[in-house]
């Protein structure tokens, strides 16, 4: 458990005011003090790029030397080489790895080199003045502590000393907690969290208040909330009645199919020729229709909904859904899960989080219709994900993640047909998320490429 | 908690398991510098990205390139002893040879058929002929190790036969015939030539063609021996296929954890859990999971040895090393929940074992195939394992104080203030 969230300022958790903390004193004081894992990270990013370009040069250097020897300009002792193209010398300061020709001397080169390295000294945050935009400091959570009575719960590290409330659009107060002996800085900097994060946080374990921007006097029940994430699970937001969105989306399909440069290729491909040789291209129905009226895979299905329902239930294969209930599965089971973006997947699969081990799992989540009720008609329009992936992505997929040593995990999520109003209604007759969460059934593969030459023994 | 993994350092190469060195052409120097058995071959040459217009480059390359003609301009030679006749068969669209000798593959390959099998009948020469498959044959006249026959006519001078061409072979085997050798596509000839190229041991499976035999026993996780509890287990498990929460939550409006006094933190964990996931270990679950068959389904075409199996017999295989599902990448997209667990249903059920690590249980997971996917005779092997997390709760796992550490030092020294 733990690792919720990712600061606006900084890499993971909210190290911004700890840094400019350090900054100031470090200008007052004239010496370093404790580092910040930016610092820290920003500080070998650079010496591996010094040490890169020390190499290419260093290979440049030996290639010049042999061809200097070959052409007999110079004995095998000498190094240098007297021709000096000062326009070359640009694109080879530039370039890391590549070789070119007509290299200088050696000192004017590292010269050159480390002259050019400063500009574009990578962003220490230390050197940069934030504008201060909407006010968004963390605010001290009493539900948090209060919610439940004795023991430690498990919770972000440092949740602990400055806890922060996850906001949806909305304004909290300013509060600083620093001493004052201390620089008094405001801290700018708020913790964002996923969506799947903030419900798994407010419903499951009860620790996180929102308040949504237009009621600011009633707290969003369980199933509200749920509404309103699946709700923004698309970009723009789904929409319940036929009002056209502010911005509209033209969505071009090909043949019915979603573009895709794969589906715009074979389309073409299966166009029939255009007989008339007046004509001079071949025709592709490409039909481009603007969002209004919604299509109908993205509006909820309201005719197998109760008529007397007033909350609506968002379609069973809404992306939210489906990306909550992985999540909630594993977290359920003690992983860690955190956003899969930067490898290319839906999650990543932690032991114990992320400051303590590589992940080891990234997960991929692949909806499936298997449910009787997507094979009518109806269910076919109203599938949210149309068409299937092909083998070359999957190769790709895998190959990302063991290029990075981890271990594809290929979740099948078993999609209900849309609920007929009795299975998701507790005693109360209200729908409860636990009943809409529990239709769904999770089953995981491991993709692991297996090597022809190295399973002989 | 900096995501720790993007501050990996790039390796200097790629992973060894995704090194395959029969996919690069290597520096066929190294094969003159190799005499001797004590020398070993060195796994892979300098590799040089562009040129740099010296000498020095352009001669290496000039004497790789020899390097890699004179080995492959190596005459090949059959000893008079070592031919084998083959003859082919054309209503089975397999072929015969009486006793083939002359080549270890034989050990391996092909085999002799029983009275009531054999088309040609009982004849005198019935236990000594070996029948071949068709990818077989194919891979054998490649290799040159038989010399295959149409079958004899009256015209024949030396009794013998008009030789089949390679081309001949490849038109009358590779096909959608019926009979015993049917079905041989071309994406499956590749995986079987790759294979056995490698040298391992390919045979066909019983479902090489069609749905084979229907899951034996040992598809199925063991049942467990509580016989007291068997009128309490048919009823219970009956309605939940898929595994579920505990029965007590069945009634919980709400999937949050109620506020109170909790011990522990598998307490907490227990009560977060919601979600049905698939249970491979659970008998029940397996069998009820007959779902139609479906128009593509991936069944396990070929069943493979490794090389050095010595227990590997023709009369009595036993289990195989690896199950091999084969794959038109060019037909078919990737495999849905369906196709999966269809397949899934077929395979034997190997459990990891208990003692192993976490991690290493996961990946084994609890029945596995390997998919070979032919794009257009480029091949790619996948394994894929039923693995379930579910049965891996990690809070249940020895702590090492799990969860109560509130950030500490971690990672690479951060320094951290309070």
């Amino acid at each position: 458990m733990g690792f919720f969230g990712k600061a606006s300022l900084s890499r993971s958790e909210p190290t911004w005011l700890d840094r400019e903390k350090a900054r100031l004193k470090a200008e007052a004081d004239g010496m370093g003090g404790a580092r910040a894992a930016e610092v820290v990270t920003n500080a070998r990013r650079e010496e591996r790029r010094l040490f890169k370009l020390e190499r290419a040069r260093a290979e440049r250097e030996k290639i010049e030397r042999q061809r200097a020897v070959e052409q007999g300009r110079v004995a095998l002792e000498e190094a240098s080489d007297p021709r000096l193209d000062p326009t070359q010398e640009f694109r080879a300061d530039l370039v890391l790895a590549q070789t070119s020709s007509g290299v200088g001397e050696l000192n004017e080169e590292t010269e050159s080199l480390l002259k050019k390295s400063d500009p574009m000294n990578p962003e220490f945050s230390e050197h940069r003045v934030f504008e201060p935009a909407a006010p968004i400091p963390g605010s001290r959570a009493d539900e948090f502590l209060a919610s439940l009575a004795n023991g430690p719960m498990p919770c972000n590290g440092r949740a602990a000393n400055v806890p922060n409330t996850g906001i949806i659009d909305g304004n909290v107060e300013l509060v600083d907690e620093k001493n004052i002996s201390e620089p008094n800085i405001q801290n700018q900097e708020h913790l964002q969290l996923t969506l799947e994060e903030a419900f798994f946080l407010f419903s499951a374990l009860g620790v996180l208040h929102i308040q949504l921007p237009d009621t600011k006097s009633k707290a969003p029940s369980p199933i509200d909330l749920l509404i309103l994430f699946a709700k923004h699970a698309a970009f723009p937001p789904l929409a319940r009645s036929k009002a056209r969105p502010l911005i509209p989306v033209p969505s071009l399909a090909v043949n019915d199919q979603p573009l895709h440069a794969r589906a715009v290729s074979h389309a073409i491909a299966v166009a029939p020729l255009v007989k008339d040789p007046t004509e001079s291209s071949l025709r592709v129905p490409i039909t481009a229709t603007p969002l209004s009226p919604q299509p109908p895979h993205l509006v909820a299905s309201q005719t197998s909904l109760d008529p007397m329902a007033s909350q609506q239930l968002p379609a069973p294969d809404n992306h939210f859904l489906i990306n909550y209930v992985v999540y909630h599965h594993f977290r359920s089971l003690g992983w860690v899960v955190r956003p899969g973006l930067k490898f290319g997947a839906d999650y990543m699969l932690y032991n114990r989080g992320p400051v303590f081990s590589h992940a080891e799992f990234a997960v991929i989540i692949m909806p499936s219709y298997i449910d009787a009720y997507w094979e009518t008609p109806s269910g076919k329009r109203e599938r949210r994900v149309k068409g299937e992936k092909d083998w070359w992505w999957l190769h790709c997929v895998n190959r990302v993640q063991s290029q990075v040593k981890k271990t594809l995990v290929l979740c099948y999520v078993d999609i209900p047909a849309p609920d007929s109003g009795q299975d998701c209604r507790g005693v109360s007759g209200d729908v409860e998320v636990a009943r809409v969460l529990r239709r769904y059934k999770v089953r995981e593969f491991v993709i692991k490429r297996w090597a022809v030459n190295r399973s002989r023994e | 908690m900096a995501d720790a993994d993007e501050d990996v350092k790039p390796r200097s190469g790629p992973l060894p398991e995704d090194v395959d060195l029969s996919e690069e052409i290597q520096d066929f120097r190294f094969l003159g510098t190799a005499t001797g058995n004590d020398v070993k071959i060195p796994k892979r040459g300098e590799k040089d990205f562009e040129p740099h217009e010296t000498a020095l480059q352009s001669n290496t390359l000039a004497a790789s390139r020899q390097a890699m003609h004179n080995a492959l301009s190596f005459q090949r030679v059959h000893p008079p002893k070592g031919v084998a006749l083959a003859t082919f068969h054309p209503e089975s669209n397999m072929a015969y040879a009486i006793n083939p000798k002359g080549s270890p593959l034989f050990v391996r390959m092909g085999r002799t058929l029983s009275k009531g099998e054999d088309p040609i009948g009982d004849d005198g020469l019935r236990g000594q002929r070996m029948w071949f498959l068709p990818e077989e044959v194919i891979y054998l006249v490649e290799r040159g190790t038989i010399d295959l026959r149409w079958p004899v006519t009256e015209d024949d001078k030396d009794g013998k036969g008009l030789p089949v061409s390679l081309q001949a072979a490849y038109a009358m085997f590779l096909g959608e015939q019926q009979g015993l050798g049917g079905a041989l596509t071309f994406e499956r000839y590749s995986v079987y030539s790759g294979l056995k190229r490698a040298g391992y041991t390919v045979l066909r499976a019983p479902s090489f063609e069609g749905s084979g035999p229907p899951a034996t026993a040992e598809c199925h996780p063991p049942v467990p021996q509580r016989t007291w509890q068997a009128g309490l287990l048919s009823l219970a498990w009956l309605k939940h296929i898929f595994h579920s929460a505990e029965k007590e939550d069945q009634e919980r409006s709400s999937i949050g954890i109620e506020p109170g006094l909790y011990r522990n933190y598998a307490d907490i964990y227990r009560r977060l859990a919601l979600i049905q996931w698939y249970d491979p270990t659970h008998t029940l679950a397996a069998a009820a999971s007959q779902s139609p068959p479906i128009d593509d389904e991936i069944r396990v075409t070929y069943h493979v040895w490794k090389p050095g199996s010595s227990t590997f017999k023709k009369s009595d295989h036993g289990p195989p090393d690896f199950r091999i599902a084969v794959v038109d990448a060019r037909e078919t997209t990737a495999p849905s929940l369906q196709q999966l667990s269809n397949l899934m249903a077929t395979l034997p059920y190997e459990p990891p074992k208990a003692e192993d690590q976490l991690y290493q249980k996961l990946k084994h997971g609890y029945k596995n195939v390997i998919l070979a996917i032919v794009d257009q005779g480029v091949v790619s092997y996948l394994r894929i394992s039923d693995a379930a997390f579910g049965r891996e709760r990690l809070y249940e796992r020895a702590g090492r104080g799990f969860g109560g550490k509130r950030g500490g030092r971690g990672g690479r020294g951060r320094g951290r203030r309070r």
